[in-house]
């Protein structure tokens, strides 16, 4: 079947000429018209645009001009603003919004050839990691335990990208991670994901939820499918201020490199109480693979690890409380009336932003107030220094560090929703990449006892995405992670 | 002879600081690459950016910078290699990003001094605390619909220069000198055109009363003052209220007020009721400014 | 740090985001409890620590002093919920 072509694999299929674009973009608007409804992962399907798009990648296919991603499918996370297309970042209060531009990232992909399916659903606003918060309902995860029909989170932000990369009904999707919302999903989706840099992809059109945490890039099916996309997206933007002024490395060319002679790093505090034992093992193995790929293994400590989700949860809502300001019912969006300009304000914030949206930009709103200022966000950016400085000591003896990417494999809806920390541990091995600004990529490695997805997480120093890849192609291989999710185009 | 307003209970001196905001000179804005020109149709002069869409980014104009540090060496003043810029948190209808982009901690420029010659030959050094620069905000209309106010953003993130002033200021005289004196600075410089009609130049008139020999008193500030008249109207009104509410035995209230030139009184802005807390931080969006003493001098 | 009702009311007025009094006690549960957690932090000793802000330390771009965008009052008024000609509309405002 089409759909069950890689990114890589369907690249040369077009060059080829074994299949037309038209025919491929068709296979997966049908396998989203049948999947769609039970999965949820498109919040708007762009079919006729996709159409035209694949009718264009036909002539210049004929005509021998191919960009790196001409006819490629793709689902982009509903948080990238397209011209044109309504964008919602998952929310009540832009459920009308047409952007009037572009965003750089998704520019990008469209410069290269590449075909956009539709809009992804999400947690609103990035703001989650089981996509249950989306005013336009929950994403479910095409996989299921074994035995237990229950539907699970494909784990968010990026929960509709993820379960539609994961059910073969987009071929790649874009995705944003502020704290861990691209490799998380990935992990519970089986599938892999990486959050470069920062300031390696442009955020300039990307809906802004924290500035100096978000992070665009890639979800794939494969290392290599990866590196071919964030290829695409990444790149110097002048009209981004934090945007880093660096030439894009051939990072498919990285995934073959190999580790002979690599040091990986094994930071002991990743090592959690009450870690599934699962998980561990599957650790251990991963670092044996890479052993036996020439690779040597270095214990190492990070230790202000454990801190890295109180900050996050100082850092990240106090941004956002800021960047959501600008939600007012005013210039674009749901508005909601009121007799004077203060109950516009109120009235359209509370009935625009749902419950996890409102808590952070309080909690926001606190920590910046008067006399909170220097206890909370102040001091979390002095412990976010110390987390960097970790990062920094620790790469001068090591070239990467390899850990788990979630403590547990992917939660049923409506668990976890007692209260919001238990939500938030989800994201405590990823969220110190986002703090420190290093690269980290999810690979699949294996499945849990009852057959849901766990994956392993690679970090890098910063800028340097072609070893991150190296590592997880490397484990990819090792692994020879082969299953598939009950739910899924052709299955 | 020293300024002095003559209450029931004796007399008075009157403390007043001045805050200017004073539109830079350059082409488009200080974040954004729409352009400044005054009156121009309606949202016609406005950048994504400066209306604050999604996903929206500043990046800062070199000119405005550069515009800043002149002014600033036209002042005497201290120019600060590393400056930083910090977001005001706030909501009005004319802010759309619910934030202006201004400088907290670490403005661009540092102290300074203005001189001031009076009308009895003297002169007088009036202290520059620091300069620093931010967005402008847009305008509101308020007369143009029976329950409704227009927003227009045309001005909405122009580059201001806001010149703070040392409370060195006794009286309405030498605020009159101030404002004109510092007016001539800028044209001088060809940094701000200094057009208070059109509103290029604004003062925001902080003052205060004191018994001879005494610590400050609570200041009021009169924000947006638009002609040097008025500033010499505003410090005298604003003063002649404060003396009346101390010497009937009440204290006079931290406010902000404006200034009504057909009655020739102040009056509390309604919108600035709330206590405004706003939560200063660094702005995310943006990296320190860092300039070479070499591009300075 | 506890938070009581009169601080939730407000912070959700700075927010400029309504909560109904039904909301209140447990919207204030959620929050002490995330802030309570956030507490950890004041183990941490960051004596003499530069705070950290943006992932990567450069130094900012400046942009040359061109005017290339606005003069698209349309695209910019085009998903106003309320305008009137060529302005943004609001509830009137009174100074």
């Amino acid at each position: 079947m089409l759909t069950d072509l890689t990114l890589a694999q369907a690249r040369d299929g077009l060059r080829g000429r074994d299949f037309s674009a038209i025919e491929l973009t068709d296979a997966y608007l049908a396998a989203i018209a049948v999947l769609n409804p039970k999965l949820n992962a498109y919040v708007t399907v762009t079919a006729a645009a996709a159409r035209a798009q694949a009718q264009a990648a036909d002539v210049a296919l004929a005509a021998g001009r191919h960009a790196p991603l001409t006819g490629i499918p793709l689902a982009i996370k509903d948080l990238f603003c397209t011209k044109g297309v309504r964008t919602t970042a998952g929310s009540r209060i832009l459920s009308a919004f047409i952007p009037p531009y572009e965003s750089t990232v998704t520019a990008n992909l469209l410069r290269d050839g590449a075909i956009f399916l539709g809009k992804a659903n999400m947690d609103e606003f990035a703001m989650g990691s089981s996509n249950m918060t989306s005013a336009f309902g929950p994403v479910t995860s095409p996989w299921t335990r074994r035995g237990d029909n229950r539907r699970l989170v494909p784990g968010g932000s990026s929960g509709g990208s993820a379960a539609a990369v994961a059910a073969h009904i987009a071929l790649g999707a874009t995705a944003t991670d502020t704290g861990g919302s691209i490799r998380q999903p990935a992990s519970f989706c089986g599938i892999t994901g990486i959050k470069p840099t920062y300031g390696r992809c442009s955020r300039w059109g990307v809906v802004a939820f924290a500035s100096s945490l978000d992070q665009a890039g890639p979800l794939a099916r494969t290392v290599e499918d990866a590196a071919i996309l964030l290829g695409s997206m990444a790149g110097f933007d002048p009209q981004d201020s934090t945007s880093a002024d660096l030439a894009v490395p051939d990072f498919a060319a990285a995934c073959r490199r190999g580790v002979k002679g690599l040091r990986i790093g094994v930071p002991r505090e990743y090592r959690m109480d009450g870690m599934a034992p699962e998980i561990e093992a599957l650790w251990q193995q991963g670092l044996g693979w890479l052993r036996d790929a020439g690779a040597e293994i270095v214990d190492v400590s990070l230790p202000h690890t454990k801190y890295g989700l109180a900050t996050y949860y100082i850092v990240a809502p106090a941004e956002a409380s800021s960047n959501l300001a600008r939600y007012d019912g005013v210039r674009y969006g749901a508005r909601t009336a009121g007799e004077d300009l203060a109950a516009l304000y109120e009235n359209t914030r509370a009935e625009g932003f749902g419950a996890e949206v409102q808590r952070r930009v309080m909690i926001g709103t606190y920590v910046l107030s008067a006399g909170y200022y220097d206890a909370y966000y102040l001091k979390a950016q002095k412990v976010r220094a110390l987390m960097l400085k970790d990062f920094t000591d620790v790469f001068a003896r090591v070239d990467a560090l390899v850990t788990p990417t979630t403590p547990t494999a992917a939660f049923a809806q409506g668990e976890k929703m007692d209260d919001p920390i238990t939500m938030y541990l989800n994201d405590i091995f990823t969220v110190p990449a986002n703090m420190s600004g290093i690269p980290g990529l999810s690979v699949p490695a294996g499945l849990d006892a009852q057959g849901l997805p766990l994956g392993l997480q690679v970090l890098g120093r910063p800028f340097d995405e072609q070893t991150v890849f190296a590592v997880g192609a490397a484990l990819e291989r090792a692994a020879g992670f082969t299953a598939m999710p009950g739910i899924r185009a052709g299955g | 002879m020293a300024y002095t307003i003559e209450g029931s209970t004796g007399a008075w001196e009157v403390v007043v600081g001045l805050e200017v905001h004073a539109q830079v000179i350059s082409k488009s804005k200080l974040f954004s690459g729409a352009a400044t020109a005054f009156g121009a149709p309606p949202n016609s002069q406005v950048s994504f950016v400066d209306a604050a869409f999604p996903g929206m980014l500043p990046v800062p104009n070199r000119e405005a910078i550069a515009q800043a540090v002149r002014t600033g060496l036209g002042l005497g003043a201290q120019i600060n290699l590393v400056s930083r810029f910090d977001r005001k948190n706030y909501f009005y209808a004319d802010l759309p990003q619910g934030y202006q982009i201004s400088q907290f901690e670490h403005p661009i420029v540092g102290a300074g001094t203005v001189e001031i010659a009076l009308a009895d030959g003297s002169t007088k050094q009036i202290g520059i605390t620091r300069l620093h620069l931010e967005q402008d905000a847009g305008k509101s209309l308020h007369d143009q619909h029976p329950t409704k106010s227009f927003i227009d953003l045309n001005r909405s993130g122009v580059a201001l220069m806001e010149i703070v002033s040392e409370p060195d200021i006794r009286s309405p005289e030498e605020a009159g000198a101030y404002v004109k004196k510092l007016r001539s600075i800028l044209r001088y410089l060809g940094t701000c055109d200094g057009n208070m009609e059109e509103g290029s130049l604004r003062a925001d008139v902080n003052v205060s009363v004191r018994r001879a020999g005494e610590a400050y008193r609570t200041r009021c500030e009169v924000k947006n003052v638009n002609s040097v008249r008025f500033v010499m109207q505003a410090v005298e009104a604003e003063a002649l209220r404060q003396i009346g509410v101390w010497e009937s035995g009440g204290t006079v209230a931290q406010e902000t007020r404006l200034f009504d030139p057909n009655k020739g009184e102040t009056r509390p802005m309604r919108s600035k009721e709330d206590a405004h807390d706003y939560r200063y931080f660094p702005d995310p969006d943006l990296l320190p400014v860092v300039l070479e003493q070499a591009w300075v001098d | 740090m506890s938070l009581d009702p009169a601080t939730v009311r407000r912070i959700a007025k700075l927010a400029r985001i309504r909560v109904d009094e039904s909301q209140m006690e447990a919207l204030r549960t959620d929050l002490n409890s995330i802030l309570g957690w956030i507490e950890q932090l004041d183990e941490v000793n960051t004596d003499g620590v530069e705070p950290l802000t943006g992932g990567t330390q450069m130094a900012l771009r400046l942009r040359a002093d061109v005017v290339r965008d606005g003069g698209m009052a349309e695209a910019v008024l085009a998903n106003a919920p309320d305008r009137d000609g060529d302005y943004f509309a609001v509830p009137k405002v009174v100074e």
